[in-house]
């Protein structure tokens, strides 16, 4: 049975006729207006990265605070950012690329963890299939306050607390990431591939290189990018193991380090600072940290198409 | 069928995750511990420093490192929010594992001395027999939080008594004249917001509130009598007639809601005509962020209770230096010499900070080298009322496991925000106070 | 074939098969390639394998040890197993029902819209080809960039009626300071349905969307010519396959819900203190271990916690069919 959808060059085309339908025209309104409601704020959010602190104060500046935005005003309040910080500051750019590191390393180790173990979970048949899962559910259930303490006491037991290295191997462990491997090979990929492979003689590892990997370029793409957004946004895990050091500290521990030092929000402490850290300031420090996951996004949108998962039925 | 074989599968599983369960807790029992005390034994890095301080404190560190180039340290600097639980979780940690405690820390909340001279922690070294020299620089009043169970454990870096600052302008083009008593400020802010609408006498929204009048007026909040027994009772003579004196102000529409750091604080600032209120409200908050014009606030002494000779006021704020006490030799050596550095040295006291110096020595040149501003009315008696007030605080006040300043804002900020009455958000405030005492370990008392 | 004749797992293709395979093979025969299949299935597992053991399953195991101990307090210093004492003190805590009654408040409100958001515009989304689609679904992902603590500027914004893109309706239900906003307690259900819907369904549209993906183009197709519109596609098509997907979104959603820590966190700071520093039982459990230093009270209700959420979860787990079909 040759199938006709395989990786077309057009975008395929939406089911039902190509006119302006009552259906069509509710769908393409809903969206948008979701849409509207979506953008909306975040459009104003960035507007007041670009505003100056005394116009947002006295509420000039228009619709979403759009008629105040400059250039200038930016580069005022990178000035500012770049200025917190022992030592001369600078520290920010230091919290971004630790970021970097650990998200990147820990996104790594997820998809070399999750993938092959997503597909055994759900193609192959062994004893404790059903517990691992079952184990990895926990896992993801468990309320993570309290798992601190023993992995602080883990990482202290090797000596690398304020090490950037055991937070991105701790990050590794990513069973939200195996589920979304496991739900995609059990949906994708029906077990008579894996049988016809069998069958053709290759061993179970050959079979996941071989046969598995080729159609789970999609589950990897989308392993690969949940683990780089939940290793840039985790809060505990960076508070926790690298706290005591002030050279690897992450950006999302940095943003609330930003906070405490605001005159909006911990004024006393801010009495003594020389930046000055007030709504734009901090909207263009949570901006700058929000670019990576967008990027990230936008470069595994390719992977999130439809018509992407080529027709696993063969002739 | 569906539902026993699920059944089946349940139990089969939970018996699976049960195994893995029981192994790992017979491997964490046979490596780890209970959360028992932290370890006894100290240490010695052979003279390196590493110190903890927040944003503001990180010029202090810096100003040392630049005065001991001989002395290796590095400087950590920490998330200052106040009240933030950032560093309690990090020395928890330290507590479990053992070792990992900087070698002095500036503490970001002034209760995180509670925690830090507590049985289960333990950090702050006793420095009474240490650094007996510097101690005998303080004014007793200033030491008094520091003073756990008469040994001193922690130096303040800055004093914070509450003066009495009033609009000096509005009170001469209008014929008030100053109160000296709590209960006057009272009855006049209720007459000026009933002559002049709109102008206020006290703001009640923020942490520092009850500070502001509880403390001074006596009245056991915080009143810690061993390190599992609180003195709290909000029925208290001295409780009652705080109470009146906001109830007054309430009614009278001269107490705004709003808290001092609100971001709405400074449009409602422009009409405060008097108040009970820190030192550091003249540069801070009157200076800086809400602008009020030039020659017109003036701070004087803090007010007396009626039937009582001496004032009576609060503090609000006023950061504490803690050493580790699990140092030894050349370690606390330096380490000792770092706190002396911090708390008396003019290159930070008087140079770089922006409060009113604890130790006595300095705070002379302090005054001298902020009197240069001339941004109050009358500059001179402004800052010698600063110097003044220091004395003026009462001692039955300690930081407790609990915040006091927290379940205000959390009761009568409410509250009052709402429209109750002050009855109202009396009685959920010291509900809210005894359940924290008691969910903290402490058994309440109502006497001393 | 005896059982002693195994087919080693080999990693070059073309060899010649060593037995025939087939539904019907004797039970010896199943045996031994189960058991080959098994040695596979475990190198496969073996790097998640340690990372599950190193940071999940040892530390929920001391977290349940750490539950039967007895707390060290000022007045007995030594610790020692306490049975269940632990989870008494959980209890008794006068403020664990609230906590509770808050937790659901928000998943009552919050759950429901998520989920039905979440299906809806996934499906809405896929069924919008090409560009169109994509920049709708990246537009619906923008918000949830601002995850964690970048959330707290957004909100100080959202809510301070001087400065809010909608200040109208705030003034309109009458809140005129950010401090009106945020420390009514009427309000915090819907605030914070508000943060975490717009934080977390950008995420879940692309996951549900990735699963509408998944489906073969044939089996639309089929089903388009069988004379289906869009409606009928959606609802009785894509809907049922992705009942694993809704299931899972389900599931994670609610965990993430009854374990809420850092928007109640980010909301007390935007609110000055206005807010109780324990709303939710996860905030209970850290103030019991680092406020009170009573870790077994903490892991005790970790533990609580854990069992409510997986009671519930195995609930939807097994209606969506989350862990399989059965087995052959």
């Amino acid at each position: 049975m040759a199938s006709s959808a395989t990786i077309d060059s057009h975008t395929p085309q939406a089911v039902g006729s190509k006119q302006w339908s009552l259906g069509r025209l509710a769908r393409i309104v809903t969206m948008v207006f979701v849409a509207a409601l979506f953008i909306f704020p975040i459009v104003g959010f960035v507007a007041m990265a670009f505003r100056d602190a005394d116009a947002v104060d006295a509420g000039t500046g228009g619709f979403l605070g759009l008629g105040g935005v400059s250039w200038d005003n930016a580069v005022y309040s990178w000035g500012q950012i770049m200025g917190f910080g022992s030592g001369g500051g600078g520290i920010f750019l230091r919290w971004m690329g630790n970021s970097l590191l650990i998200s990147v390393g820990g996104a790594l180790i997820a998809v070399v963890a999750a993938i092959p173990a997503g597909y055994a979970l759900s193609r192959l048949r062994f004893r404790f299939r059903r517990t691992i899962l079952f184990a990895t559910l926990l896992t993801m259930v468990m309320p993570n306050t309290v798992l601190v303490i023993p992995l602080f006491l883990e990482v202290n037991a090797i000596g690398a607390v304020g090490q950037l290295w055991p937070v991105a191997v701790i990050m590794g462990f990513f069973p939200f990431g195996v589920y979304l491997s496991y739900i995609h090979f059990m949906t994708t990929m029906p077990p008579e591939l894996v049988e016809a492979a069998r069958i053709d003689g290759l061993g179970e590892v050959a079979i996941f290189f071989q046969v598995a990997t080729p159609i789970s370029r999609q589950a990897i793409a989308l392993v690969t990018f949940f683990a780089f957004v939940a290793n840039w946004t985790n809060f505990f895990l960076p508070l926790a193991l690298l706290t005591s050091n002030s050279q690897n500290k992450t950006i999302s521990i940095g943003i609330q380090e930003l906070i405490g030092a605001s005159p909006l929000f911990n004024p006393t402490v801010a009495a003594g600072l020389d930046v000055k850290l007030y709504m734009p300031q901090l909207a263009l420090a949570t901006f700058i940290s929000m670019l990576p996951l967008l990027a990230v996004f936008i470069g595994a949108q390719r992977f999130l198409m439809r018509g992407q998962t080529v027709g696993a039925v063969k002739g | 069928m569906k539902t026993s074989r699920n059944r089946k599968r349940i139990f089969v599983n939970g018996a699976g995750v049960a195994l893995m369960a029981v192994t790992a807790i017979v491997l964490s029992a046979c490596s780890g511990g209970t959360a028992a005390p932290a370890a006894d034994k100290q240490t010695d890095s052979g003279g390196k420093l590493v110190i903890w301080v927040d944003p503001p404190r990180v010029p202090a560190a810096e100003a040392f490192k630049k005065a001991n180039p001989d002395i290796e340290t590095e400087v950590v600097q920490i998330d200052g929010t106040v009240g933030g639980k950032t560093v309690q979780q990090q020395f928890a940690q330290f507590d479990a594992a053992g070792s990992g405690w900087p070698d002095a820390i500036f503490f970001p909340s002034n209760d995180d001395i509670a925690w830090a001279t507590g049985s289960q922690s333990n950090y702050a070294a006793d420095l009474t027999d240490l650094l007996p020299d510097v101690i005998s620089g303080y004014d007793p009043a200033v030491l008094s939080m520091c003073n756990i169970d008469d040994k001193i454990r922690c130096l303040r870096n800055d004093a914070a008594p509450d003066v009495f600052w009033y609009n000096a302008k509005f009170f001469k083009d209008n014929g008030y004249t100053v109160p000296t008593t709590w209960e006057e400020y009272a009855t006049l802010g209720a007459t000026i917001a009933k002559d002049h609408p709109g102008k206020i006498s006290g703001f009640l929204g923020d942490a520092y509130a009850p500070d502001r009048y509880l403390w001074a007026a006596n009245c056991p909040t915080n009143d810690r009598l061993s390190e599992t027994e609180a003195h709290i009772n909000l029925a208290d003579p001295n409780c009652v007639r705080g109470k009146d004196v906001i109830n007054t102000l309430v009614t009278g529409k001269a107490a705004s809601t709003l808290g001092i750091f609100d971001a709405d604080a400074s449009k409602a600032g422009q009409d405060l005509v008097m108040s009970p209120g820190a030192l550091w409200w003249g540069d801070y908050l009157f200076k800086t962020t809400w602008k009020l014009p030039a020659g017109e606030m003036q701070a004087t002494a803090p007010l007396t209770w009626a039937g009582e000779s001496k004032p009576s006021t609060g503090n609000e704020g006023g950061g504490l230096w803690g050493m580790s006490s699990h140092i030894k030799g050349k370690e606390l050596t330096n380490a000792e010499k770092f706190m002396t550095f911090v708390a008396t040295d003019p290159a930070w006291q008087v140079e770089l900070t922006t409060g009113l110096p604890a130790y006595g020595p300095v705070q002379d040149d302090w005054i001298a080298k902020q009197s240069e501003s001339k941004y109050f009315f009358d500059t001179e008696a402004t800052f010698a009322a600063f110097k003044g007030a220091i004395s003026d605080v009462p001692a039955n006040h300690n930081y407790m496991l609990y915040n006091t300043g927290s379940v205000w804002t959390e009761t009568v900020t409410p509250a009052l925000v709402g429209g109750k009455s002050v009855d109202d958000a009396w009685k959920a405030f010291g509900d809210e106070l005894n359940n924290q005492a008691k969910a903290q370990g402490y058994t309440v008392v109502d006497k001393r | 074939m005896t059982s002693g004749t195994l087919v080693r797992p080999s990693r070059s293709s073309g060899k010649p098969p060593g037995k025939p395979t087939g539904p019907a093979l004797p039970h010896r025969r199943r045996g031994s390639l189960h058991r080959v299949e098994a040695r596979g299935a475990w190198t496969l597992l073996s790097p998640y394998l340690l990372l599950l053991l190193v940071a999940g399953v040892i530390p929920i195991g001391y977290a349940i040890y750490t539950s039967l101990q007895r707390a060290a307090t000022p007045l007995q210093p030594v610790g020692g197993f306490g049975g269940v004492q632990s989870f008494v003190t959980v209890f008794s805590d006068y403020r664990f029902f609230s906590t509770f009654a808050n937790i659901f408040s928000v998943l009552v409100i919050w759950l429901p819209l998520m989920i039905i958001a979440i299906v809806g515009l996934a499906l809405l989304v896929h069924a919008s080809p090409g560009r169109f689609g994509n920049a709708m679904r990246f537009i619906y992902y923008v918000p949830g960039a601002l995850a964690g603590v970048a959330n707290f500027v957004l909100w100080v914004y959202l809510l301070n009626p001087a400065q809010s893109p909608i200040a109208g309706f705030w003034h309109a239900i009458g809140f005129d300071t950010i401090k009106a906003v945020t420390a009514n307690p009427t309000n915090l259900p819907f605030i914070l349905t508000g943060m975490l819907f717009l934080q977390g369904v950008g995420t879940w549209i692309v996951i549900v969307n990735g699963g509408l993906n998944g489906i073969p183009d044939e089996v639309l197709e089929a089903a388009s010519i069988d004379g289906a519109n869009a409606w009928h596609l959606a609802w009785h098509i894509k809907l049922p396959l992705i009942r694993p997907w809704i299931g899972y979104a389900a599931l994670m959603n609610l965990a993430y819900g009854f374990q809420l820590f850092l928007e109640p966190y980010l909301l007390d700071q935007v609110a000055s203190g206005a807010l109780p520093d324990q709303v939710t039982p996860t905030q209970l459990g850290y103030a019991f271990a680092f406020s009170n230093y009573n870790f077994p009270a903490a892991a005790a209700m970790s533990i609580v916690l854990l069992v409510i959420t997986l009671g519930i979860g195995l609930l939807i787990v097994f209606r969506s069919g989350l862990f399989g079909e059965e087995e052959k």
